[in-house]
């Protein structure tokens, strides 16, 4: 069946697109007065940014989302927290929590993930990320070679997948060596969260083939997608296994184009070019590949970044992920998801600035539309 | 000093036995069949499950006027890292305390988790860090010697600190590297959580001294106890630090001292009377029997036997309310700040403890000018 993830915006969230920074949360300027949610705990009236983010779970839970997508940065709120005190305050929500395998041992993680879905009556999923290496992953405390890594995942999940129905499983890995280990009754023979992997190099699509459920893409042109899901496809029957492409993009929805086109038109508006150029400079941005990601400039018109039915500009904007995402009325954005699913894809990750309100833009509006269409019914027939 | 007092929650079961294989309250005993509704063992998302429980309890400490709850570590029971997010939320002043090993733990990610979980909660979190006795049934496969577990537990704190307070940190360890750490501005304002550790091995000795902010000694006579307190605060100022102490306790209080230890006799010999064996006295394959009662009597108001029949603290405390205040003002005087009380069931427990006891020895404690506040 496809799934809809919503989001959560773990790093601080603008109160309007068009602001210069994040308004809510502590990543941006915080001041007496201004209603972003703080640090303290109701005094003076004010929240920690999690009362903010329980808040977009539930828009996300009752506008019709499968579940929530809990990303992990540096500089965030940690999704492990985040989701086991959502757990407790949504009912049918299913909530992905993003990670590296470098950061637990999986035995640690298998109880503490069987003990989350105890708590949430088995609603999590994971999105598996393998981290990109360099100065960030060091920031990690991690030094492991790019293709060791995901042969690390691997075994992280080989372990995670073998102690969870209960034991004795032993493993003798380059990475990990457990004898006879297995989670305990009660803990043993939850549901096992499904599986969102992230990767394109070959290293990451063998990992993929073994373990995961999604195959989970950046928004790309559909001609790139197409390749990409067919090498997955490819790379995992060899395992007699099949990984369900899953795509993650921005979305910008309203009831007549020109409305959602307006947001964007306000939010361009408010670029500031000085400071872009800044940081831009020393850094060669675009690599050629498509008109998609020609380089943006001052000069660069809004229409200029249309393609395929899409906007090249989400980057520009300041949100995250793929610079290409969707701006539309509530019907192209069924069509455009409906598209995708014909394509094959069955997992969609959206996003959208301000996550609240804009959960029920495309929760209420958006996916009800698509719900009702012909290939969503066949898709998940 | 003042006095603190945690609250430990069942994170494995619980039930008015005295003896964990008799707990009825949660799916944890496999011997127990007819479950109470809310050991939920299928998917059903609304229905009452152990978490609903646990928060019960959180609120009971909380509403009873306890400083904080102890989340322990058992193999098979909740994870306390997800038992305190889950719980966070349910109580605004408690203070959460779970039961980790540091050395299954990223000790940059666990920072991180940390400082989400102290913004979440405006700085509630503490952490016991804590080492298990490996034995070849360990359910986590790993054969790690308690050496080696405080040897990684020393690392682990050495980045977890100075990847908080001292950015850019970059640290070269056997178990941990890290390079250009520490936290971005958003982040930043939330304290350290303080650490609470054991052990009475001159390694763990050591890292205590090093590093611990509050040391859990074991339940002894006071003599023992001032020993103990006395040799490690020694061995902190070597480091131009001072330490905080713990005690762990079982208590059994009850109007009369024939009350209490009427009550405890009861249920040791309901446990003894059955044939269930007592997995926890790996010593005594045949179980302690009736008569074993009076010989766990270790000192005035103390005894032995608790260890024998449920994971934790071996030793209790056991009168009426006022011997019970009494002993907890010595340990009080001889230098104990914080103590982590247990009793089953823990929701009517943490009424009658939270209500009846803690007000007597807040009265006791408050006389002695020492202890005030």
């Amino acid at each position: 069946m496809t799934q809809f993830h919503w989001r959560i915006p773990i790093h601080g969230c603008k109160g309007d697109l068009a602001a210069p920074f994040y308004t809510r949360g502590t990543w941006g300027p915080v001041s007496q007065g201004k209603p972003a949610p703080t640090l303290t705990d109701g005094e003076n009236g004010r929240f920690p940014y999690h009362d903010y983010l329980l808040e977009v779970a539930k828009a996300a839970e009752i506008s019709g989302f499968d579940g929530a997508l809990i990303p992990s940065f540096p500089d965030s709120e940690d999704p492990w927290v985040i989701a086991s005190s959502i757990a407790r305050h949504t009912k049918t929500l299913r909530f992905m929590i993003a990670y590296q395998p470098c950061w637990l041992n999986p035995l640690y993680a298998a109880k503490a993930s069987a003990s989350l879905q105890r708590l949430s009556g088995g609603r999590l999923l994971f999105n598996i990320i393998t981290g990109g290496g360099g100065p960030q992953q060091l920031w990690w405390g991690d030094r492991i070679a790019h293709d060791d890594r995901y042969t690390r995942t691997t075994e992280f999940l080989d372990v995670l997948k073998g102690v969870w129905n209960g034991g004795p499983f032993s493993y003798h890995g380059k990475f990990f060596q457990i004898e006879e280990a297995g989670l305990p009754e009660p803990l043993a023979g939850q549901v096992f969260p499904e599986l969102y992997f992230v990767g394109s190099s070959d290293a990451a699509l063998a990992a993929q083939g073994k373990h995961a459920d999604y195959d989970l893409t950046h928004l790309e042109p559909r001609e790139n997608l197409k390749v990409k899901f067919n090498r997955v496809k490819e790379l995992a029957s060899k395992d007699g296994r099949t990984v369900k492409p899953a795509v993650r993009f921005n979305i910008i929805a309203r009831q007549t184009p020109e409305q959602a086109w307006e947001v964007v038109r306000r939010a361009w508006a408010q670029v500031d070019w000085d400071a872009r150029e800044r940081n831009q400079r020393g850094q060669r941005r675009g690599d050629g590949v498509g008109s998609w990601r020609t380089e943006i400039t001052r000069n660069t018109r809004i229409e200029d970044l249309v393609f395929e039915g899409l906007w090249a500009g989400f980057g520009t904007l300041g949100s995250q992920g793929s610079p290409l995402g969707f701006v539309g009325s509530y019907e192209q954005a069924a069509e455009t998801i409906d598209g995708f699913i014909q394509l094959g894809v069955q997992g969609f990750i959206l996003s959208s600035t301000p996550a609240l309100e804009e959960a029920f833009h495309v929760g209420e509006e958006v996916l009800p539309l698509v719900r009702g269409s012909t290939s969503f019914k066949i898709a998940t027939r | 000093m003042s006095i603190e007092f945690f609250w430990q929650l069942p994170a494995s079961g619980d039930g008015r036995s005295i003896h964990k294989e008799h707990w009825n309250r949660g799916d944890y005993t496999p011997a127990i069949t007819d479950r109470p509704v809310f050991a939920r063992t299928d998917v059903r998302r609304d229905g009452y499950t152990w978490y609903d429980h646990l928060a019960q309890i959180a609120r009971a400490a909380e509403i009873t006027g306890f400083d904080g709850v102890l989340i322990p570590q058992t193999p098979a029971g909740e994870e306390p890292w997800i038992v305190a997010g889950a719980l966070a939320r349910e109580a605004r002043r408690l203070t959460f305390l779970p039961s980790l090993p540091a050395p299954f733990l990223s000790a940059v990610y666990a920072a991180k988790i940390a400082i989400s979980f102290q913004r979440l909660t405006g700085g509630r979190l503490a952490w016991n860090l804590v080492t298990e006795e490996h034995t070849a049934k360990s359910w986590h496969g790993h054969r790690w010697s308690i050496s080696e577990q405080i040897a990684r537990t020393d690392e682990f704190l050495d980045v977890v600190k100075g990847f908080w307070n001292h950015p850019p940190f970059t640290y070269q360890g056997r178990y941990y590297e890290v390079e250009n750490g520490g936290f971005g501005l958003a982040l930043t304002g939330p304290e350290l959580p303080l650490i609470y550790l054991s052990g009475e091995t001159e390694e763990a000795l050591a890292l205590s001294a090093k590093h611990a902010d509050v040391h859990f000694l074991p339940l002894d006579s006071i003599a023992a106890t001032r020993g103990r307190i006395d040799d490690l605060s020694r061995r902190a100022a070597e480091h131009g630090r001072t330490l905080r102490f713990a005690i762990q306790a079982d208590v059994v209080a009850r109007h009369t001292s024939e009350d209490a230890w009427g009550d405890l006799r009861d249920r040791w010999n309901k446990v003894t009377a059955k044939t269930v064996p007592i997995s926890s006295s790996p010593d005594n394959s045949q179980g302690p029997s009736k008569e074993d009662f009076n010989g766990l009597i270790k000192g005035p108001n103390l005894w032995a036997g608790f260890g024998l029949v449920r994971p934790g603290a071996p030793v209790g405390i056991v009168g009426s309310y006022e011997e019970v205040a009494e002993r907890i003002k010595d340990y009080a005087e001889a230098g104990i700040s914080t103590f982590a009380l247990s009793a089953n069931p823990h929701l009517e427990e943490a009424y009658r403890i939270g209500e009846q006891l803690l007000p007597l020895i807040r009265e006791l404690t408050a006389k002695d000018v020492s202890l005030a506040a």
